[in-house]
């Protein structure tokens, strides 16, 4: 016998009641919890996705969307550039480095990003297997692509145009899948990288030629490196240094596409970053004012996006504090009906020896049971929430929100927990340590 | 040693009551009659520790109880007093050997499973040890009222009202059942009671009559 097991035979008795309470506490602690760590991991991952670029330059056009597009792969991009205007903004003096990409397609749903190598060195994204392209029409997954998909080294995969899942089928583009990188938990995971000029090739009608020749040319199960440097002659890019991959287009070096020939192509964005601070004042209004592209500074676009967010997040959070304030009351009101049906065993406990501290504690550890069982078990369902929600998410978004992991602020809810308790029962335990033997028991 | 003296106790500032000075010996019986409004309960509440009387001391066994800090009074009942209620007064959510546990941890005293076990031999309510308070009869309630007081082994054990509301029977069994508690475990016996069935069992009685005094 202890004064834990004591109130817990109270709880038990009214099992009913404290579970009601139990259930009110732990659903505004869940709701808590879930905008807890949803914001954490939002702008965990906002800001991990966005480290490194100083400006986002495209197509003119809302500035948010190019952000959301050109970083983050969710929204549709503002339109594309024309390379021969991208390239002059490469050369300009407060650009450090510039990653072109070429959006439009996808696979299943996961997009596929023309850019070079300097795209997945920002990631720090190693590769697990293979190598990077240095062919057109061969691609390297992201980590998540490859898990979800089920594809490996060697396997085959078809384009789709747009964005969506479902669109119309390059069908006659096979992509090559040369490599899979490690996991980074940045938006990489979801995409599949590929040369710029991979994403040329699948759009442009001569570049269709140059692929079907080869396929009539040549049979898949015939060695292919022997025969490659007949491919060079009959293409009519008779581009040099031709390989001896099992793939059929040009050679792709990291600045390969800058070449002359391909004045007339268009990239959709790229991730500028700056040779010096002061650019960010000079640079995105150069760009708006000179020339048919906008830039767009991550850090303004991301705040922003927050601020606009943090509105709706208010809202849940005050529902939140509503429901939490209810099961204080809740508490509060079972613990004071409780002592008034309980005043007799309180003096009884008093006859027998207990002292007032003795019967305020107990009534204390009463209410922290109620407030801590329904902390734990907030926590739990927040958690099992927000995995939840990530796994409905995982079909549709670039963001990976897993329940899985727990933040600092959860200490405080604990703290919030026991402190709700603490408050729902002061005023009752202060009646059981006011139990007046004497009185309590003449009356009966 | 029970030792009463020069006991006045003021109920509010027109009421008072005056209570005859009182000397028990360890392990003697003593039966305090009197009609409601005697003074009964004022009697056995001051003995019990639950009531400081406005003036007045008590000794039980040398120690000067009202002298003593109240969490001090708390911890000396605890030990050394046993009370019996007209209303059995279990605690419903706790079965039988917790309510006698807790008896145990309210007093300060190392719970002792084997004491409980004795004890509800010797009260024939070991069938009842894991059962509730409201699956017991009036009489094993009772019987575990008892036990409930004397699980620590008390010098003085201290009965309101035992037999008011049982038939002639039980209430002689009653009876019967607190001499045999008290004599074995040596503890001073004394019942409060308007029943007057119980007075041929008892050779010391008191007749508590109505002494009210004027409010000084």
């Amino acid at each position: 016998m202890n004064l834990l097991k004591l109130s817990f035979s109270y709880l038990k008795r009214r099992a009913l009641n404290t579970l009601l309470n139990v259930l009110l506490l732990s659903f505004g602690i869940a709701t808590i919890v879930v905008l807890l760590l949803f914001s954490y991991q939002l702008e965990d991952n906002l800001y991990k996705n966005a480290e490194g670029v100083d400006a986002v330059v495209g197509a003119k056009g809302s500035p948010v969307q190019l952000i959301l597009s050109g970083i983050f792969h969710i929204d549709a991009p503002t339109g594309n550039v024309n390379l021969k205007e991208a390239r002059d903004l490469m050369n300009h003096p407060m650009v450090a480095s510039a990653i072109p990409q070429a959006l439009g397609d996808n696979y299943r749903g996961y997009r596929i990003v023309g850019t070079t190598s300097a795209y997945s060195n920002k990631y720090g994204a190693e590769l697990a297997e293979g190598t990077l392209w240095d062919h057109e029409f061969e691609v390297v997954l992201g980590a998540d692509v490859a898990r979800n998909e089920e594809l490996g080294l060697g396997d085959v995969i078809v384009s789709s145009h747009g964005f969506a899942a479902t669109g119309h089928t390059h069908d006659d583009h096979d992509l090559h899948v040369v490599g899979i990188f490690h996991r980074t938990g940045t938006v990489l995971d979801r995409l599949i990288l590929t040369g710029v000029e991979t994403m040329w090739g699948i759009h442009e009608p001569h570049t269709h030629e140059i692929a079907q020749a080869d396929e009539d040319g040549h049979s898949h199960s015939h060695n292919h490196s022997h025969n490659h440097d007949d491919d060079n002659d009959n293409s009519p890019d008779g581009i040099e240094g031709h390989n001896h991959h099992h793939t059929h287009g040009r050679d792709i070096t990291d600045t390969s596409y800058l070449g002359e020939e391909y004045d007339d192509e268009q990239i959709t964005t790229m991730l500028i970053q700056y040779r010096n601070p002061l650019a960010a004042a000079q640079f995105p209004r150069f760009v708006n004012d000179n020339t048919s592209m906008q830039a767009a500074a991550p850090a303004i676009e991301i705040t922003r996006l927050l601020n606009l967010l943090g509105v709706g997040l208010d809202a849940i959070q005050i529902f939140a504090y509503i429901l939490i304030l209810a099961s204080v009351l809740g508490i509060f009101i079972a613990l004071i009906n409780s002592m008034k049906e309980r005043k007799y065993d309180l003096a009884i406990m008093r006859s027998l020896g207990g002292s007032r501290t003795k019967l305020f504690m107990h009534v204390i550890l009463e209410g922290l049971l109620i407030s801590l069982a329904g902390g734990l078990l907030g926590i739990f369902l927040g958690h099992a929430a927000v995995e939840g929600i990530g796994i409905m998410f995982d079909e549709a978004q670039q963001f990976a929100v897993t329940g899985r992991i727990f933040i600092p602020g959860e200490a405080w809810i604990i703290a919030l927990a026991a402190g709700i308790g603490l408050i729902s029962s002061i005023v009752p335990a202060i009646q059981a340590y006011n139990t007046d033997i004497a009185k309590t028991l003449s009356k009966s | 040693m029970i030792d009463l003296k020069d006991i006045i106790h003021h109920y509010d500032s027109n009421t008072a009551v005056s209570l005859p000075d009182l000397t028990v010996e360890n392990g003697d019986e003593l039966l305090v009659i009197g009609l409601s409004g005697s003074g009964k309960s004022t009697l056995l509440h001051i003995l019990a520790g639950f009531l400081k009387p406005t003036k007045g001391t008590l000794s039980v066994n040398g120690t000067d109880l009202y002298r003593l800090s109240e969490s001090k009074r708390d911890a000396f009942r605890g030990k050394q007093i046993g009370v019996i209620f007209q209303q059995m007064h279990l605690i419903d959510s706790l079965t039988v050997t917790d309510n006698l546990k807790l008896a145990q941890f309210m007093a300060g005293v190392k719970v002792d499973v084997g004491r409980i076990k004795n004890i509800c031999i010797e009260l024939d309510i070991t069938d009842k040890l894991h059962s509730y308070p409201d699956e017991l009869s009036q009489g094993q309630k009772q019987r575990v009222s008892i036990a409930r007081a004397v699980v620590n082994e008390p010098s003085l054990l201290l009965a309101d009202e035992p037999t008011s509301s049982l038939d002639d029977r039980r209430s002689e069994d009653v009876v019967a059942l607190l001499k045999r508690m008290a004599e074995k475990t040596g503890a001073t016996l004394i019942i409060s009671t308007h029943d007057s069935r119980v007075k041929s069992h008892f050779s010391n009685v008191l007749n508590l009559d109505i002494k009210k005094v004027e409010a000084v």
